[in-house]
């Protein structure tokens, strides 16, 4: 039985809408009498979106800024109404959509938990029970008489998932908010969320950090201009997601690199090629790889440098290495042909990563900005768990008894 | 019905609006060094000055009863009504990030505008009471009609409240036309002068505003040891009761559209 269901939802605002004095608004008025509507524009919010959530489970919502995941979650709170679909859910819903909502910066921390914990549907008695967890979990023995105006926003956010977490909902609702905390109280609450989501409590979670949605969910939402990407399990959502974002990425790199270096050479393409000379884009870790690059130079090119960077979807650089480094003289370069990089094991752990070639002349003078190419990687016949770090080692384990 | 679905959601978070309106109280008075006695000073204050101006220079008849509890009688049930409005209307634009942030019954807050000033005018009424004992006022069993009035009163301040803080969200010119118009209002409820002051011919039109014979009543109960005059507080009831239920049904359909325009 799902405890969230989310069918077929579409969300509008009308923007440019003037409201906020009569005044303004006579204009309108004026042509709504006369007959001649004013020209009305809308944006999508979310478009056709649907999911549902099995009681007790928890799922991720992932995507760029402004591609809807924050309208879910108050459509889901019931801050705002859906333009079409209909939404279900089961039980007592607490949602963290901001930082400290409900605060009020005149009250102490003690008055405001009160006043939070009866907005959020509890009665004074269900406080009182709750109240030395919350302020526990939240750390602010000390400043719980203080007026919540003094707070850093650290604090802010400790007090306020604090209350969230702790009246016992049905449904959780987390937007970005733990960014702001520190890395132990983010730990905490990702622990706290996962015993929550053990003890049947539905969990919907936003965040820009992959690894702490890959470490709560099963399932996740990758959503863009408020349209469903793809959903399903988590690992093949964020790699769809991270392969989105390196593209959107090379697609901006491209135009600016493209535009301020002289067009001496061309890279035309990047392939992957497997031990059997075919072209993948996924590859397995620690296997023989050959990177393939196409060039294309109108003119003679005299001993060329080649690069070659790798880096994580979250931007960490792998490596970078050169043709030079490697103290490799190329031949000249001119019209067509391909270079092989190759690689005895792809000694890359699992994840998603970009490529870049560059091409330099022997002064090592930039001539062509780069190529980007988008690459996954996963384990061989690894089915439980993930290894963490970017190196997967060739190791060849011994055991050995007395 | 979803005026049931509604009061019986508005039920279940009654304890909310408690600590809403207890968190007004305290927002309020905090920082200031009279605190709650402002909920007394204010209206003691106005009553010294009605009394200067109104009794000693114009001499505005008082059927009788001594001007400075003739006029504080009215202005604790007025202002009252009058700062239920004028905090009531403006209380959802001023509470946006809330109302963005997180869902409950949205009526919770212009409500706790009137709780918050209804702990105004039970602190104002101990003066009053001390003011009866002072001025040797005979007390009559027609005391027992108080709850009555609040009632009425309160169905007309929640309905004009929820009415006008939803349009306001829309217009902010609403809440300005209610702080000028709570002024007009005043000088058109028998506050400073008595109903006997008020032409014949003009009585029903002039007890069309239900607060005339609301204010006439509590005069009436407490002062005067008379029963109201039970045409108008019933007309005053009916038309409370319209505003009410028509302001209600107002606010509950807008309620959808706040956290898309705030």
């Amino acid at each position: 039985m799902p405890a969230i269901v989310f069918n077929n939802i579409s969300k509008k605002y009308e923007i440019g809408l003037r409201l906020g004095s009569i005044r303004d608004n006579i204009p309108m008025m004026l042509r709504k009498l006369i007959g001649r509507n004013p020209k009305r524009e809308y944006i999508w919010a979310l478009k056709d979106v649907s999911f549902d959530v099995d009681r007790g489970g928890a799922l991720g919502i992932i995507g760029p800024n402004g591609a809807g995941k924050t309208t879910i979650l108050k459509l889901l709170s019931r801050i705002t109404k859906p333009t079409s679909g209909t939404i279900k859910t089961e039980g007592r819903v607490s949602a963290l959509i901001e930082l400290g909502a409900g605060f009020h910066p005149d009250l102490t921390g003690r008055e405001n938990i009160y006043l939070n914990g009866a907005i959020l549907g509890l009665k004074k008695r269900e406080i009182d029970e709750r109240f030395d967890k919350i302020v526990a979990f939240s750390e602010l023995e000390k400043f719980i008489d203080t007026p919540v105006k003094y707070y850093s926003s650290g604090m802010h956010v400790r007090l306020g998932f604090s209350v969230a977490a702790h009246i016992n909902p049905d449904i959780l609702l987390i937007d970005e908010v733990l960014a702001v905390g520190d890395m132990s109280f983010k730990r905490k609450s990702l622990k706290k969320m996962t015993e929550l989501r053990n003890n049947d409590t539905t969990v919907v979670f936003v965040s820009h950090d992959l690894r702490s949605i890959e470490i709560m969910c099963k399932e996740a939402l990758f959503i863009a201009n408020g349209r469903i990407i793809s959903k399903g399990d988590v690992r093949d959502v964020v790699t769809a997601y991270q392969m989105y974002d390196m593209e959107r990425i090379n697609v901006m790199r491209e135009k600016s690199d493209t535009s301020d270096i002289p067009d001496e050479v061309f890279i035309t393409d990047i392939h992957f090629l497997d031990i059997n000379g075919n072209e993948r884009d996924t590859l397995y870790s620690g296997e023989k790889t050959t990177v393939r690059i196409d060039y294309y130079a109108p003119k003679r090119i005299e001993k060329p440098i080649f690069a070659m960077k790798v880096e994580r979807a979250d931007g960490l650089i792998c490596f970078l290495v050169r043709t030079r480094h490697s103290g490799i003289v190329m031949e000249d370069l001119e019209g067509e042909g391909h270079i092989d990089a190759e690689f005895e094991n792809f000694n890359l752990n699992a994840g998603s990563y970009n490529m870049q070639v560059f091409v330099n002349d022997s002064k090592d003078i930039l001539l062509y900005g780069s190529r980007n190419k988008s690459f996954r990687i996963i384990n061989k016949d690894v089915d439980f768990g993930i290894n963490s770090g970017i190196y997967f080692p060739g190791i060849n384990w011994r055991q050995f008894r007395k | 019905m979803s005026f049931l679905r509604n009061i019986r959601e508005l039920i279940r978070y009654r304890e909310l609006v408690f600590m809403w309106s207890a968190r007004s109280v305290k927002v309020r008075y905090k920082q200031t060094l009279l605190g709650i006695l402002w909920a007394i000073f204010r209206p003691f204050a106005t009553m010294v000055v009605f009394t200067v101006i109104f009794s000693k220079f114009f001499q505005v008849p008082s059927e009788g009863i001594p001007y400075p509890i003739f006029s504080y009688s009215a202005l604790v049930p007025w202002m009252f009504f009058a700062t239920s409005i004028t905090t009531g209307v403006p209380s959802l634009v001023y509470n946006i990030g809330i109302v963005t942030k997180i869902y409950f019954p949205r009526e919770v807050i212009p409500l706790s505008s009137i709780g918050a000033a209804f702990v105004d005018f039970v602190i104002a009424f101990i003066i009053l009471i001390g003011m009866m004992i002072f001025y040797n006022v005979a007390i009559t069993l027609w005391i027992f009609l108080l709850p009555v009035l609040i009632v009425i009163q309160v169905m007309l301040a929640v309905g004009i409240s929820l009415f006008a803080s939803a349009a306001n969200v829309f217009y902010r010119d609403v809440r300005f036309i209610f702080e000028v118009g709570m002024q007009l209002w005043m000088y058109l409820s028998p506050v400073i002068y008595s109903v006997e002051a008020v032409p014949q011919k003009f009585i029903w039109l002039y007890m069309a505003n239900p607060m005339a014979p609301i204010i006439d009543s509590y005069r009436r109960i407490l002062i005067a040891g008379q029963p109201p005059q039970w045409k108008f507080l019933i007309m005053a009831a009916s038309i409370s009761l319209v505003i009410f239920l028509g302001g209600y049904s107002y606010f509950k359909k807008m309620e959808e559209k706040f956290a898309d325009i705030i």
